[in-house]
């Protein structure tokens, strides 16, 4: 079985996610290097984790899809951001910066 | 709304399944075709290219079985498929689904009849008032065994100084009337209650109080005496019953309460007017109260402990008891109930293990099947939740079926039952709900020891091999099921079997007294004056009917019941606070012969021991031994005082001569110790309270019921208006003192027979499997030399370990549990060596018989066939 440290990155790979298509529609393999891309190279997101997050979030209405050609006209999912993902990337990048700021004064303190 | 788009996608995931599904298979497999084109611009041949998509991807199943699992409602969908599963599984194995939910429906029926029984006999609350404040008072002196009721006066004081009850109340039970004028005479059982008793249950005031001070004249009939005498007379209110020749009008029915004394027919008034109800030594009354609430049972415990001992001349040492009146009404079965019930808890641990023990077996079948699911993405908790489902569909079938059987089961009980509160006995909610619990429990435990089998399964090693290993059927999981199985069903055959001697000895131990050819009936008679001329010339009429050869008089029946009397000495200080209280009956002058007892010592009685001749009495050798011992008690002079209601004697008792010694007659019961007893001549009985009724002993030539159309002739002929209650032979008056214990027998030995039948099926089956799983070792063996005689013993002596442990360790727990039944148990000890040496040796061969079979196939093996086998 893959073992993806998802449980230690969901939210994060949730925001990571949301991120990523605020770029424009794409499909699951561009989400994935988009990820790789804007993380510099730090995350590697697997298909195991990937497809399941996409469904989730699919499910929960922050990104919807639709059957699309890719650039080789190969047939391709594709998902975009919803308005409700929008909000839902709004909240949690302001999370996110509450509690980066927050581990980071942790760190910081002797 | 993602509310909304929620219940879209679980509606979807529901319905559109297959859509949901391909669009997936779509979708990933345009991935893994995207990372190929992706490799191949990045300079790889096709077939590299696509072989390092196949590894980033990481197997299309498993990314999709992921997918499926973050899915709304993805559970449902799975336990649904589970469920399709499970059924297939089972249909396909026919042979082991029936196994296992026969004997799943045993286990769990037993258990369900056994706690609906328990259920409304011990547990349901009674159904009046308040009921959980009901309590019965009684009193117990400090180092005795016995407890003592209250004497009227008692009941006044604590009724006029207590502050714990909301309802005190005192009734006495036992006592009769005669009712004529409505065909033959009739004997109506009554129990006397005074005022408070109906307002403490709640069920009105069926007395006026100013009603109550008068005696006789109204009466209220209980709700069966009004149905099954009275033919359900819808004008029953006015009706006038001739009662002890008064006559008395019906002014009330009670509600249907067939909980509390159910043969009452008449529910009297105490009107405390009898001279003797003024004694305070006449302890005879029940007591019930309700408490007030808040009020705990210590603390009225020691306010009416208090009062008692204000009492004139009440000993520092008695106290004052409460105990639940539900509790009270069942005390006799309690502990039989809790026995049987045990004895099926252990029925189902031992079926849970048969069943889990085969799911075991069946499991190694299908270690392949559970590879491919695990390397297609199946996860622990997947593959948990598909054999948990499985076994909750065979739980489910096998309770099911359990419960039928235990409808039926509850049904016949209730026929043959003589339990208190058996009216009320019913498969009802709570034992629906029970048999739910003990469903789903079964479920889970016997899915246990399959997956914890597989949690440690070498998924490669599965897959290469098609060879089924048989090392963990004869692995340490099955062999501690088995052994569990086995000890489990020991502890109950060993209960079984004790409870099996104590029946023995109770029916072939010497009683003192043959019961054959006589004829028993019990005559009431609540005019004692009258008695006086009836029974003599009864007595004597009776014995010279042709075919008679004696006939007698006596109280008490002779391994029924006895009463009983206080012993006073002439020759030693009498201690009044502990006087030792006795068996004591009166009879005639033929009684001994009658009843067939022995003469040890002394004389029996005469016609010439009557009210004019100096007073005697014959005592057992029990008391003779107890109270005289190494001495010849002829010629002593005891005095003896009447215990029992209704007794008037306030002097001191005349002293009467010991005339005679008679071998012990177990008097109280044929499964009760001996104890001291005497017996006295009925015509001396200064009191006249002895002819208020009497059994007459008929023992006859020819079969003792020829005679009873001749016997019920001739009462009538000398008293019209005498009630023959029970005419019966006195050997059906035993069998029927001993239904409690044949019936404990029969359930226990019942269960332990099951429970025997189930570790058979075990041990076959495990050694049956063993052998098939080994067919190849055997021939290799037999190919290198080794006889018929080896594999044999090779086999057996597998078996034999196993059973051998578990009957080792089933003897140590029965050594340690049997002393918790030792009220059940009668002249054997709760270790008896005879029950603890057969048991072990009838496993030991059922062992045998369950392993031979296996092992004469084993023996029988074609070593060239076995080698090519695989």
């Amino acid at each position: 079985m893959p073992s993806e440290p998802t449980t230690l990155l969901q939210g994060t790979l949730d925001l990571l996610i949301l991120k990523s298509l605020v770029a424009g529609e794409m499909h699951g393999l561009g989400v994935s290097r988009r990820i790789q891309q804007i993380t510099g190279g730090t995350f590697v997101v697997k298909p195991g984790s990937l497809f399941p997050a996409l469904h989730r979030m699919e499910e929960e209405g922050w990104i919807s899809s639709f059957w699309g050609e890719s650039e080789n006209n190969r047939r391709a999912k594709y998902y975009r951001l919803t308005r409700a993902g929008q909000r839902q990337l709004e909240a949690e990048t302001k999370r996110w910066g509450r509690i980066s700021l927050a581990i980071g004064q942790a760190l910081e303190a002797s | 709304m993602p509310t909304f788009l929620k219940v879209r996608s679980f509606l979807r995931n529901l319905f559109s399944i297959r859509r949901v599904e391909v669009d997936l298979d779509e979708e990933v497999r345009s991935h893994l075709e995207l990372l190929t084109e992706e490799n191949i611009r990045a300079g790889m041949s096709p077939k590299e290219a696509q072989r390092a998509a196949r590894i980033e991807l990481g197997g299309i199943e498993q990314v999709k079985e992921l997918v499926r699992e973050e899915r709304i409602g993805n559970w449902l969908h799975s336990v649904m498929s589970d469920c399709h599963f499970g059924v297939r599984q089972l249909r396909k194995n026919p042979g082991f689904t029936a196994v296992a939910i026969l004997t799943l429906a045993l286990g769990i029926g037993a258990n369900t009849a056994v706690f609906s029984v328990v259920e409304s006999v011990l547990l349901r609350p009674l159904p009046f008032q308040d009921s959980e404040r009901l309590f019965a008072i009684w009193a117990k002196q400090k180092g005795q065994a016995d407890r003592t009721g209250a004497s009227m006066p008692e009941f006044e004081d604590y009724k006029d100084q207590s502050h714990s009850f909301e309802y005190m109340a005192n009734m006495l039970s036992g006592w009769t009337y005669t009712w004529t004028g409505q065909g033959e005479a009739r004997t109506v059982n009554c129990t006397g209650i005074s005022y408070d008793f109906f307002p403490m249950l709640g069920v009105g005031r069926l007395y006026r109080p100013e009603e109550y001070h008068v005696d006789g004249v109204q009466v209220v009939i209980s709700h069966r005496f009004w149905k099954e005498q009275l033919g359900s007379d819808p004008h029953v209110i006015g009706r006038v019953l001739n009662l002890d020749g008064t006559a008395q009008t019906v002014i009330g029915v009670m509600p249907p309460v067939s909980d509390l004394f159910p043969e009452t027919d008449v529910w009297a008034k105490m009107v405390p007017d009898f001279r003797w109800m003024r004694m305070r030594g006449n302890k005879f009354l029940d007591l019930v109260g309700r408490l007030k609430p808040g009020v705990t049972r210590e603390q009225a415990e020691q306010e009416l402990t208090t009062i008692l001992r204000r009492g004139p001349g009440e000993s520092p040492d008695i106290s004052v008891h409460l105990s639940p009146l539900k509790d009270e009404l069942t005390r006799n079965v309690r502990s039989q109930l809790q026995i049987t019930m045990a004895a099926v808890a252990l029925v189902l641990l031992i079926a849970c293990a048969n069943v889990a023990y085969l799911l075991l077996a069946r499991s190694q079948k299908r270690q392949s099947e559970i590879a491919v699911r695990v390397s297609l993405g199946a996860g622990k908790g997947r593959l948990m939740r598909q054999f948990i489902t499985e076994n909750l569909i065979l739980a489910t079938l096998g309770g099911t079926t359990g419960l039928v059987l235990a409808v039926g089961s509850v049904k016949l009980f209730d026929r043959m039952s003589t339990l208190p509160r058996s009216a009320s006995i019913d498969v009802d909610v709570s034992a629906l709900f029970f048999a739910l619990f003990i469903t789903v429990l079964t479920g889970l435990l016997v899915a246990l020891a399959p997956f914890t089998a597989f949690s440690k399964l070498d998924l490669i090693a599965r897959m290469k091999t098609r060879r089924q290993e048989a090392v963990s059927v004869g692995g340490s999981r099955s062999r501690l099921l088995l052994v569990s199985e086995i000890s489990l069903a020991v502890v109950l055959a060993v209960a079984a079997g004790l409870l099996l001697r104590s029946f023995q000895q109770a029916e072939h131990v010497d009683p003192g007294f043959r019961s054959d050819h006589v004829l028993a009936t019990y005559l009431r008679n609540n005019d004692s004056r009258a008695g006086r001329f009836f029974f003599p010339e009864l007595v004597e009429r009776t014995s010279q009917l042709p075919g008679v050869s004696a006939a007698a008089l006596g109280k008490g029946m002779p391994g029924v019941y006895s009463p009983s009397a206080t012993l006073v000495f002439s020759d030693r200080p009498n201690d009044p606070l502990n006087v030792p209280i006795v068996e004591a009956c009166w009879i005639s002058s033929d009684f001994f012969n009658a009843i067939g007892a022995r003469l040890v010592n002394g004389r029996f009685f005469t016609l010439h021991d009557d009210a004019n001749a100096p007073a005697v009495v014959i005592v057992n050798q029990a008391l003779a031994e107890s109270y005289w011992p190494g001495q010849n008690p002829i010629g002593m002079q005891i005095g003896v005082d009447y215990v029992g209601a209704g007794r008037n004697v306030t002097d001191a008792p005349r002293f009467r001569e010991v005339v005679g010694i008679v071998a012990n007659v177990k008097q109280k019961g044929l499964d009760l110790p001996v104890e001291p007893g005497l017996y006295t001549p009925y015509l001396q009985d200064e009191t006249n309270h002895a002819f208020a009724g009497f059994n007459l002993f008929i023992k006859t030539v020819g079969p003792a019921t020829s005679l009873a159309g001749t016997v019920r002739e001739l009462v009538h002929s000398l008293r019209t208006e005498q009630p023959i209650d029970v005419m019966q032979t006195m050997n059906d008056a035993l069998f029927r003192a001993l239904a409690p214990r044949r019936l404990s027998l029969l359930l226990v030995g019942s269960f332990a027979g099951l429970a025997l039948l189930l570790s058979a099926i075990g041990i076959f089956g495990m050694v049956a499997y063993a052998v098939s799983q080994r067919t190849h070792e055997f021939g290799l063996r037999m190919a290198l030399g080794a006889q018929r005689q080896d594999v044999l013993q090779l086999v057996l002596g597998d078996g034999f370990k196993i059973v051998a442990t578990g009957v080792f360790v089933g003897i140590g727990a029965s050594l340690a549990l049997t002393r918790f039944m030792r009220s059940l148990l009668y002249a054997v000890g709760p270790n008896d060596p005879l029950t603890f040496a057969v048991i072990p040796l009838l496993f030991a061969l059922v062992a045998l018989a369950a392993c031979y079979m296996p092992a004469r196939r084993a023996a029988h093996v074609d070593p060239m066939v076995a080698l090519r086998y695989e």
